[in-house]
């Protein structure tokens, strides 16, 4: 009985007094670089340490027999390794890099963006509303951003040699059919979606990924805000008209409400304005926005807006002294509903559809045009996590749009035309970080027009490799087709894809958050693009796919927000050739909305003890070519460089915990007013000419004043 | 024969001498989860060092990993980062990276452990730290403030959700719509909450009453 106990004793005091072993060792990255601060212990217990300054390592436990050791650090994968903890054991323990840590490579060719939680993006919301050019239009804010054409007179984006109809907008990932007001000649139109709806904007000006499709050119994708935060009513007094919202927010749920009513008519008297407006810019809106978050942590997102808008404006008609009235009115309904989810840890899902609808009449002197058009669109994206550093994103999309015109002479015939199409898209593509340093990205896309009974396959590839701490080296490549424009299509449906390739090389350095340098080249080739020639009646006639081109060029970019306390500032400047033979150009030449060269600066100074936010922006552009009609040659004109210098102020104040806001612009404050491009008259004179009619600003210089009361 | 009931008597109390220890060291883990945990709690609140506070924190973490139902462990491993940026003079890219740490931790516990108030208000305080320039203001003082309400509903007696609401006022400047005085209700309702209600045991978090008392006297005498 005796030897029982002892040896049970025995047994216990071995256990309670085991010798204590030691763990010794250093924790190394695999190029051998020291790792401070890593967690090393034995699974299942308390029995550990971190590594030193130096790697380095030691504790003693009184575990024994057979254990895991095991080492973490952040961006590291986990290391683990069986051992029997006796005497002093002695360990080096290698840790292999996370590829998808926070600090790994992101593919950056022709984006301009990287919004995630902790990073900022290049271009935020607030950055739209207090660029001082920009009158918080989404668009002209993103025309400060590099790879666009200055164009003022036109007010749409031109990316990259890109006629406007190249670049398309999305919302949520949904295609926004009608991202301008609509566009007569002379004035300049503005974005119809207001800043203050989106999170993030990530601006693509070429190489985009398969996801997106149906863009020469490049890209625009809007992300609209999640849940409002709390209730909140807006009322704004602006001297072009007011606005009303209410939002509310429930625990899971926010809705906002908001109407508005526009009217130009003042600026017409006050400032002496360059159109001959007969009737000034008239128009109301209202929106409705709905989030839900589900219990699943899905994201229900709906948005709806309606427009109707008005004017009627005198241009001369090449005649003398003869005018020519253009009149345009007009409603736009869009709406966007999409639900994003997760199956599993490891993939999620968005499923998503758009709508517009555009009833839009334009009267060109006692003719007039009334086209209808439907878009809607449905699409259903979904992203697997495969592996580490391997994502997989596929997705399909349906695009129905439906086009109607009529055509009414004076007191004459009226012409009906139009069409229908479904576009069938189909998308794969497949992110692979090979280390944190090394990321390609290959993707292919393939459409169907049932409208031009086309297919087509666009391979995509774009990759990323880092140099150092903050640099990176990015190259992308990709064919894009787009469907030729209603405007051809209404004609004529025999026709084929128009064609754009893309080849971008860029090198960044910096953070957006703090100091950002970006240099991009690139060249373009044009094929497929449409052609015509205007027949006896001014309208495009033998419609062919026979066109091309090509645009080179560089962008540079630099951002900085942290040199100066309080001041941020951005600059950009772009260079570019390009030629191309379109619409019914003779030859191949550089269209008349093409400046060789384009800069802006954009700054912005918080001047705390007036609470008050100073900004200017000042763009420079170089002249743009133009056709004369009395010389042989095709665009041998050339108009003047032209410089816009802005400045504005927001005074901020508080009611209650919610803050308002006093806004101040004026454009162009040193009144330049140069010719920004000549048109050629719709109609020809007695000689059979066509006069040049220069297209001036609206206004020379104009004041906005604004009051932006939250409570 | 006579033997054996005095023999199995001598059994039954050396199997009862042999079965207490064993007894006796299992209930020694359960309070050696406490013992541990108390004596590196005291540690964490004691140091000011960066470099020490992230040993402490990986010390939490090794507990975290052994006792896989508790949500303290990760939440003093977080707390340990976000302590670490109290006092490292650090630059904003240094801040960052100790608040991912600090993330990392406290998204361990976040889904398993969603109905914790204190989860929440740690949550809503690293986004607040967060705010290392200007244009991330905005953003992180808003899903601040989404965390924060999640924490009031789910205990409306937690003070550091009146400490870290009144905090962010007093850091905001008055033409923000912060200030002193408008942080001033929130740091009063801490601090009563905090003089009158003590933690649940000694365990639970307890930080924040000193600050938020510098805070108020700083409220009181610029009056």
């Amino acid at each position: 009985m005796k030897t029982v106990i002892l040896f049970f004793c025995l047994l216990y005091g071995t256990l309670l007094v085991h010798a204590q072993a030691t763990i010794i060792g250093k924790v190394v990255t695999q190029t051998g670089e020291p790792v401070p601060g890593a967690n090393i212990f034995l699974e299942n217990t308390y029995d550990g340490a971190s590594s030193d300054s130096l790697g380095n390592f030691s504790f003693t436990t009184s575990e024994s027999g057979r254990q895991v050791l095991m080492a973490t650090f952040i961006g590291y994968k986990s290391w683990k390794e069986e051992i029997f903890p006796e005497g002093r054991v002695e360990i080096q323990i290698v840790l292999e890099e996370r590829i998808n840590s926070l600090d790994a490579v992101t593919i950056t060719a022709g984006n301009f963006a990287a919004a995630d939680e902790t990073r900022a993006s290049v271009m935020e919301p607030l950055d739209i509303l207090t660029t001082a050019s920009a009158n918080a239009d989404v668009m002209a804010a993103m025309r400060t951003m590099p790879g666009t054409q200055a164009a003022t007179d036109d007010g749409r984006l031109l990316v990259r040699g890109g006629d406007a109809y190249e670049t398309r907008t999305y919302i949520d990932g949904l295609v926004a059919a009608k991202p301008y007001f609509s566009k007569t000649p002379d004035i300049a139109t503005r974005g119809r979606f207001a800043p203050s709806l989106f999170s993030g904007v990530v601006f693509n000006s070429g190489g985009y990924s398969a996801e997106y499709g149906q863009a020469l050119s490049s890209v625009l994708v809007l992300n609209t805000n999640d849940l409002a935060t709390e209730d909140v009513t807006g009322v704004s007094l602006m001297t072009i008209g007011g606005e009303m919202s209410r939002t509310k927010r429930w625990k899971n749920a926010s809705l906002s409400l908001s109407g508005g009513y526009m009217n130009l008519g003042a600026y017409d008297k006050i400032f002496n304005s360059a159109v001959d407006w007969q009737e000034p810019v008239e128009s109301v809106n209202g929106t409705a926005v709905y989030r839900h978050k589900t219990k699943s942590n899905g994201m229900v997102k709906g948005y709806l807006t309606a427009d109707w808008g008005s004017l009627a404006y005198n241009v001369p008609d090449g005649q003398p002294d003869g005018l020519l009235q253009i009149k345009n009115n007009g409603g736009t309904v869009y709406s966007n509903f999409s639900y994003r989810d997760s199956f599993s840890e490891k993939s999620c899902y968005k499923v998503g559809i758009s709508s517009t609808y555009e009833d839009n009449f334009i009267g060109l002197g006692e003719d007039q045009v009334d086209t209808r058009e439907r878009n809607l669109e449905t699409r259903v994206t979904v992203i697997h996590d495969l592996s580490e550093g391997i994502k997989l994103t596929w997705g399909v999309n349906e695009t129905y749009h439906n086009y109607h015109q009529e055509y009414s002479e004076f007191q004459g015939n009226s012409y009906k035309t139009g069409f229908k199409d479904h576009l069938a898209g189909a998308f794969v593509e497949t992110e692979v970080k090979f280390s944190k340093k090394l990321a390609v990205r290959p993707g292919i896309r393939s459409e169907y027009s049932s409208v031009i009974h086309t297919w087509n396959v666009a391979p995509r590839f774009a990759m990323a490799l880092k140099t150092g701490e903050e640099g990176q080296l990015s190259g992308a490549f990709g064919l894009y087709h787009q469907t030729p424009q209603a405007d051809y299509l209404k004609l004529r449906t025999d026709l084929g894809f128009e064609k754009a390739l893309h080849y971008i090389l860029s090198y960044q350095s910096g953070k957006v958050s703090s100091r950002l340098f970006r240099a991009e080249a690139y060249y373009k080739t044009y094929n497929h693009l449409i052609t015509y020639q205007l027949n006896e009646y001014g309208l495009p006639a033998k419609l062919q796919n026979n066109g091309s081109g090509y645009a080179g060029g560089m962008d540079l970019f630099w951002r900085d927000r942290e040199s100066m306390q309080g001041f941020d500032y951005w600059i950009t400047y772009s260079w570019i050739h390009t030629k191309r033979k379109y619409q019914n150009y003779p030859e191949k030449a550089t269209p008349d909305f093409i400046s060789g060269h384009n800069f802006s600066v954009v700054g912005k100074y918080w001047v705390n003890q007036l609470s008050t936010l100073l900004g200017f922006s000042f763009t420079a552009a170089s002249g743009r070519p133009y056709d004369k009609p009395d010389t042989p040659e095709f665009m041998d004109g050339k108009t003047e460089a032209w410089s816009d210098l802005s400045l504005n102020l927001s005074h901020i104040f508080y009611i209650g915990n919610q803050y308002s806001v006093l806004y101040c612009s004026v454009t162009n404050v040193l009144g330049n007013n140069t010719v920004l491009s000549y048109r050629p008259s719709s109609v020809a004179d007695a000689q059979g000419n066509y006069t040049l009619i220069p297209v001036k600003r609206d206004l020379k210089r104009m004041v906005f004043i604004g009051l932006f009361l939250s409570f | 024969m006579n033997n054996q009931p005095v023999k199995s008597e001598n059994m039954k109390r050396m199997i009862l001498l042999l079965v207490l220890p064993a007894l006796f060291m299992t209930k020694s883990l359960a309070s050696d989860y406490e013992k541990t945990m108390e004596t590196t709690l005291e540690k964490m609140y004691r140091s000011t060092s960066p470099e020490e506070l992230t040993g402490i924190a990986n010390q939490f973490s090794r507990i975290a990993q052994a006792e896989a139902d508790q949500w303290l462990p990760s939440y003093y491993a977080a707390f340990s980062y976000v302590r670490a940026t109290y006092f490292g003079e650090m630059e904003a890219g240094e801040i960052h990276k100790y608040l991912d740490k600090a993330q990392n931790e406290l998204t361990k516990v976040a889904t398993t452990h969603s109905g914790e108030s204190e989860i929440h208000a740690l949550q809503a305080h690293i986004y607040q730290l967060r705010i290392t320039d200007m244009s991330s203001g905005m953003k992180f003082s808003s899903l601040a403030s989404e965390s924060l309400a999640v924490a009031e509903q789910l205990n409306p007696d937690n003070p550091r959700v009146f400490y870290l609401k009144g905090m962010n006022i007093f850091h905001t400047p008055e033409a923000f719509g912060g200030g002193a005085e408008k942080a001033k209700p929130f740091l009063e309702k801490a601090a009563g909450i905090f003089a009158t209600l003590a933690p649940e045991n000694n365990l639970m978090p307890s930080w924040g009453a000193e600050h938020n008392a510098e805070m108020l006297s700083l409220c009181n005498s610029n009056e």
